[in-house]
């Protein structure tokens, strides 16, 4: 390969890997503050006191939240929603994206079908209906709750069916020569061919599930069984402070902020680990990463 | 059912049972297992010739029942240490009710703060466990919530038209008043009349404000359709909180008037006494609340006469809304001056009330804020912890030029519990909660909760150490709201005088409990109970109250949001200077016309309705 | 990339076009099969729950229900639209939510050029592990930092007190909110949003630079020669995608970081929604808004799609 080494080449390199270095760092600064506090104690947290390294040194607050019998049994929830949900919403996924991808003339009845998705994604009734529905299915204060409504992500059936298109006919084409049936070229040609995407699409998945709050408020009528991130916001975000009818008794636990520092990081902590290891699979599986981004 | 041998079964226990046998059979026969008390059914059992539950409930009223205290002695549920060497004895009170002859489920809302340390289980619940035995009730929780999640569940639940038997805790007053357009709420004026405690349940709501005020949520159409409760009397009645070793130091006098707070700030700022970085100690910590809990305005817009938010009496008997009046003016002419002096942070509009407790006072960063009398130790331990020679005082709010002082008056009771349509033990419950309340706001009776729950002995010494402690499971109903619900809102006042009243005793005849509260290192609880007790003697001069004690009307349900916005916008462009003073005139034509006078009206027509 | 499939054309009419059914059925019911999952879901979760949408024209109270709430009509849209801030919040909303898609886009493209860059790959692999990070932290706690850093005695200001320069209130400007905003929310995204577009530059073919290279032309001639063009087809999607989101300002963040002297330039439908559903309790008004938000949103996103489909070649159905 030639390279030229003129100086400005060299300067420019010089501070291209400075100036993305910086950047770098900002963008993790608040990660290490928030790990500080955490490791703090309680007054030096509350007095902003730590920046990036703890201010007396404590694991107080981690042993609060692990003692804490409400951090374990959320975690465990979301654990478990986070790997039926993934389950669930991918087979549905890999199903549903299949028939889309093929022709109108082999699958009559797609542009209905397309329609149907494509109005579903833009309109919905508002959360009571919705809540109204679960309730009559019974699902209400059950794990299903959280893992069967939402099991049907229509854009990640979009990605998938770009997929799948982009997928060389030749293969296709002689399966049907060999009297294969969709469902035979489905897992034996299709699903194979696409485990970048499958791949992909299953971290979303999976990380969505973990994030997500605002089902598990709802449709878990007992704090007892709430996912992690609902149990987390309640904790975090103190909404009801300004409600003013303060109990002089809360005043402490309000105002933990490395408690909630310590409870952000621990809920934090397995995306953090997961995500640099399945970094590789981004780039395998970008074209639906581009448009998911 | 589990027969246990017990080594010895007295004629005494035999006896004191048989009158919680119709109660305990009752509720056995009809139970889940994991509720069914385990003690009381194997005594029933080795009864020699078990009676009949006809023939129980005879014996009961024949022989003297069981007293209260063996009763919750005997399901592990006593509170208080009598049998300690330092321990106390609770006083219970008697239950007059007659014993339940079937078993009573009564589902109720929870609202909760999940960083507590709750369990789960019933069985921890000395509530749940002391209802069922005295009461023969069986609580459960229909749905529980925190923070905003509360009113989420709220609305769901009265679409769903499943409400709980038994509610707590109104999110809003929206809320309650859907619930009654609905027609989904008990109602309890005679089961009141009826059964309510005359000293602990009544008196205190009767006598409140000469009657008319407690009762005005609850009470639609001369109908009751709640047990009011409140939060504790004047919470949130502001003090003025100085750092005095900051005052020493630069040789200055605790505020009395308006003018003396700006002087004040001013040399505290010029000092650059705070904890920070250079050029970071502020005057008066100040937050973006007109009317708040912690360095709010109110402290300061009160001396003018106004509490932003409320609708006050004016001389033609009419109510007019405190935001339009002249002398939310005056008060935001005095707010432009002290910003354009620096007195008030540049950027106090950014900055929430938590952030001004936690990170501005906590971090010393100021050395004057307008706080409530838990202000002695919220955030003044942090700061004192941060700064060991951080030493804070307090004075009641500062005067302004009229010389009359005024506070930002709270009227606390809300709608309080009420009871689903149709609910059938209404009357059982209510007998509870007299049961309950008359145990719990009554100083003397000497509830400190339960040994290993709420307290562990550490010796001679009782300790509230957090991290020993077992977990409580939830309670239901008055007296076990999370967010400190009262009947008598005086009550907290009345146990902090009884507290003061045992330092007459000598040191070495205190029992562990009172050796505990007088502890105080740091002189913060002291302080605290001296500050309350202050706030609450001149909570009936000083106060500013909102006349306006009922549902929103119509017109306020649709122009809240919109007016809201318009004041906040309005009010802090003018203190800031980014805009004029006359600004606030057309905000109040604006305020007119979108909607205000049509509040007006509704408001006056409801004010001449109860004042009929 | 079309797949043809022809059927043999065949004999009589009727018989013919009911054996072709039959064929067709036989071969194709696995499609339909595969369909149903999905239509059950969104029968139950989302075309039967649809009823909701009547509330906006109800006075709506939950305890009468949907049948029992009084029918207004418009009255709820009226309402809103005569609003004096409905339409500054509706300007805010547009302005906000297309300068955030710009910067990222931008912000994206630039930095994945620079990391294109980098030769070192255990390096670039760091950065770009480092900077996607925010992506997956909440608003409520990067809210919660920034609140904290450009506060009057955060460690911005004391930065630029250093510096001689008079403290900054960002959060209470109505000159600087949307400019935090903006950044903010590029600090978000933008190192997620780089991956995309260093994909597509890892896929272009090293063999065009090093013709390049060979006729004389420049790093910067190379980038804008060969890069750009490169990509550009992924520019135009993601561009075209995005369009369906300007409605979309970003409502956690906004919410975390506003206060009321900032309405005029940072408050948007999502978070005047928020205020009057959840906090003063008008859910009819609030879903008159979401209604009409919905059907504005279906039209953008129609004409994104078709732009992406004419322009970047990129059928999303």
């Amino acid at each position: 390969m030639v390279e030229g080494k003129s100086f400005g080449r060299r300067l420019f390199m010089a501070c291209n890997y400075l100036g993305l270095a910086i950047f770098a760092t900002l963008c993790i600064a608040p990660f290490i503050n928030l790990l500080a506090i955490s490791f703090s104690d309680r007054s030096s947290a509350m007095g902003g006191f730590v920046t990036f390294w703890p201010v007396n040194f404590t694991t107080a607050s981690y042993n609060l939240v692990l003692s804490t019998g409400g951090f374990y049994r959320s975690f465990v929830i979301s654990v478990l929603r986070t790997a039926l949900g993934t389950a669930l919403g991918m087979l549905v996924t890999i199903l549903t994206a299949y028939p889309l991808s093929r022709t109108g003339q082999e699958f009559r009845g797609r542009g209905v079908f397309t329609w149907i998705l494509i109005f579903a994604m833009l309109f919905n009734g508002g959360l009571i209906p919705w809540w109204l529905t679960i309730r009559s299915l019974g699902m209400l204060n059950s794990i299903w709750a959280l893992i069967v409504p939402g099991a049907l992500s229509i854009w990640n059936v979009i990605l998938l069916m770009n997929f799948y298109r982009e997928i060389p006919s030749e293969l296709d084409d002689a399966a049907s020569i060999d009297g294969a049936s969709h469902f035979d070229k489905l897992f034996r040609i299709y699903v194979p061919l696409s485990t970048p995407a499958i791949a992909t699409l299953t971290l979303f998945t999976a990380v969505g599930h973990w994030n997500s709050w605002f089902d598990g408020m709802v449709s878990m009528t007992d704090v007892s069984r709430y996912p992690l991130q609902t149990f987390l916001r309640t904790i975090v975000v103190v909404s009801d402070l300004s409600a003013m009818n303060i109990d002089p008794s809360k005043m402490a636990l309000l105002s933990d902020r490395a408690l909630k520092a310590a409870n952000i990081f621990l809920a934090t902590v397995p995306i953090l680990i997961v995500y640099p290891i399945l970094q590789r699979y981004f780039v395998a599986g970008i074209k639906l990463g581009a448009v998911k981004g | 059912m589990c027969v246990q041998a017990k080594k010895h079964v007295s004629r005494r226990q035999i006896l004191k049972f048989t009158a919680s046998l119709a109660i305990g059979t009752g509720l056995t026969a009809c139970m889940p297992a994991q509720v069914t008390q385990p003690t009381v059914a194997s005594n029933a059992t080795e009864v020699p010739v078990a009676p009949t539950e006809a023939g129980a409930a005879a014996t009961a009223a024949v022989m003297p029942a069981a007293t209260v205290e063996e009763r919750l002695k005997k399901i592990g549920w006593l509170p208080g240490s009598p049998d300690h060497a330092k321990g106390w004895k609770t006083i219970l009170p008697e239950v007059t009710s007659a014993p339940a002859t079937e078993p009573m489920v009564v589902w109720a809302n929870k609202r909760v703060e999940l960083g507590d340390k709750i369990s789960d289980d019933p069985k921890d619940s000395p509530m749940v466990q002391i209802s069922k035995e005295l009461f023969g009730l069986d609580f459960q929780t229909k749905f529980s919530g925190g923070g905003d999640d509360w009113t989420t569940k709220w609305t769901l639940a009265i679409a769903s038209g499943d409400l709980p038997d038994f509610m707590e805790d109104f999110p809003t007053p929206v809320i309650f008043k859907q619930c009654l357009d609905g027609n989904l709420l008990e109602d309890i004026t005679d089961v009141w009349e009826a059964s309510a405690d005359p000293t602990w349940m009544k008196k205190p709501l009767d006598t409140y404000l000469d009657g008319k005020a407690a009762y005005v949520y609850a009470r639609q159409n001369g109908r009751l359709y709640g047990m009011p409760c409140g939060n504790r009397a004047a919470n949130n009645g502001k003090l003025l909180w100085a750092r005095q070793d900051w005052l020493d130091k630069l040789n200055l006098k605790m505020p009395t008037t308006l003018d003396e707070v700006k002087s004040v700030a001013l040399a505290f700022q010029e000092a650059g006494l705070g904890q920070g970085a250079a050029g970071t100690t502020l005057g008066l910590n100040l937050c973006s609340s007109f009317r708040g809990w912690f360095a709010s305005m109110d402290g300061i817009t009160a001396q003018f006469g106004v509490i932003s938010g409320f609708w006050l009496a004016q001389d033609d008997g009419t109510l007019a809304f405190a935001d339009i009046m002249l002398g939310m003016k005056d008060a935001l002419t005095l707010l432009r001056d002290w910003y354009a002096a620096g007195v008030i942070p540049k950027d106090y509009y950014t900055v929430p009330d938590a952030d001004a407790m936690n990170k501005r006072a906590a971090g010393n960063l100021a050395g004057l804020h307008y706080a409530p009398a838990w202000g002695a130790r919220w955030p003044v331990e942090d700061s004192m912890t941060n700064d060991p020679n951080a030493k804070w005082t307090w004075a009641q709010v500062p005067v302004g030029p009229s010389g009359k002082r005024g506070n930002l008056g709270e009227f606390t009771y809300g709608p309080g519990y009420a009871f689903k349509k149709g609910f059938k033990y209404v009357k059982q419950v209510m007998e509870s909660m007299n049961w309950w309340v008359s145990l719990k706001e009554d100083p003397t009776k000497r509830y400190y909760g339960f040994e290993n729950y709420d307290y562990i002995w550490d010796g001679d010494k009782v300790s509230l150490d957090s991290t020993k402690l077992k977990n409580k499971a939830l309670g239901y109903g008055l007296a076990f709201s999370r967010g400190g619900a009262y009947v008598d809102i005086y009550a907290d006042a009345k146990s902090y005088d009884y507290i003061e009243s045992w330092k007459s005793i000598p040191e070495d005849q205190r029992d562990a409990w009172q050796v505990l509260q007088l502890d105080d290192p740091l002189g913060t609880q002291t302080n605290m109970r001296k500050s309350y007790s202050n706030i609450i003697q001149n909570d009936k001069n000083d106060g500013i109250f909102n006349k306006f004690l009922s549902a929103p009307t119509t017109s306020m349900v649709s122009f809240q949001t919109t007016l809201d916005k318009m004041r906040d916008e309005t009010f802090h462009a003018i203190i800031t200077g980014q805009k004029e003073l006359d600004a606030f005139d057309q905000f109040v034509t604006d305020w007119k016309k979108t909607g205000g006078d049509q509040i007006t009206t509704e408001v006056n027509e409801w004010y001449k309705s109860i004042n009929a | 990339m079309l797949v043809q499939r022809t059927h043999p054309v065949q004999r009589s009419q009727s018989a013919q076009s009911w054996r072709r059914m039959r064929a067709y059925l036989a071969r194709n019911w696995p499609l339909y099969a595969m369909c149903l999952p999905a239509l059950v879901l969104l029968a139950l979760f989302s075309y039967y729950p649809m009823y909701g949408v009547v509330i906006a024209f109800q006075s709506y109270n939950p305890a009468f229900g949907f049948t029992g709430s009084p029918w207004i009509g418009l009255t709820n849209f009226k309402f809103i639209f005569n609003l004096p801030d409905f339409l500054q919040i509706t300007q805010n909303t547009l302005i906000i939510a297309i300068a955030k898609i710009v910067s990222v886009q931008v912000g994206a493209l630039v930095l994945a050029l620079l990391l294109n860059e980098v030769r070192h790959l255990g390096f670039r692999r760091v950065i770009q592990t480092l900077t996607y990070l925010p992506y997956f932290l909440s608003w409520v706690v990067l809210g919660g930092v920034l609140l904290d850093m450009l506060s009057t005695t955060g460690i911005v200001n004391l930065t630029l007190q250093k510096m001689g320069i008079q403290p900054i209130i960002f959060l209470g400007s109505n000159d600087w909110f949307r400019p935090v905003l903006i950044v903010s929310n590029m600090w978000q995204q933008v190192g997620w949003s780089a991956i995309i577009y260093l994909a597509a530059l890892l896929s272009i073919s090293p063999e065009l630079y090093e013709a390049a290279a060979i006729d004389g032309a420049s790093h910067l001639q190379r980038v804008f020669h060969i890069s750009l063009p490169g990509i550009a087809s992924t520019i135009i999607l993601l561009a075209a995608l995005s369009l369906g989101g300007v409605l979309n300002a970003g409502f956690e963040q906004i919410l975390n970081l506003y206060n009321p002297v900032v309405y005029s330039t940072g408050d948007i439908l999502d978070t005047w929604v928020y205020r009057a559903g959840l906090l003063s309790g008008q859910l009819s008004l609030a879903a008159a808004v979401g209604l009409a938000k919905s059907v504005v949103s279906m039209l953008l996103i129609i004409v994104a799609w078709t732009t992406a489909r004419r322009y970047a070649g990129y059928r999303i159905f």
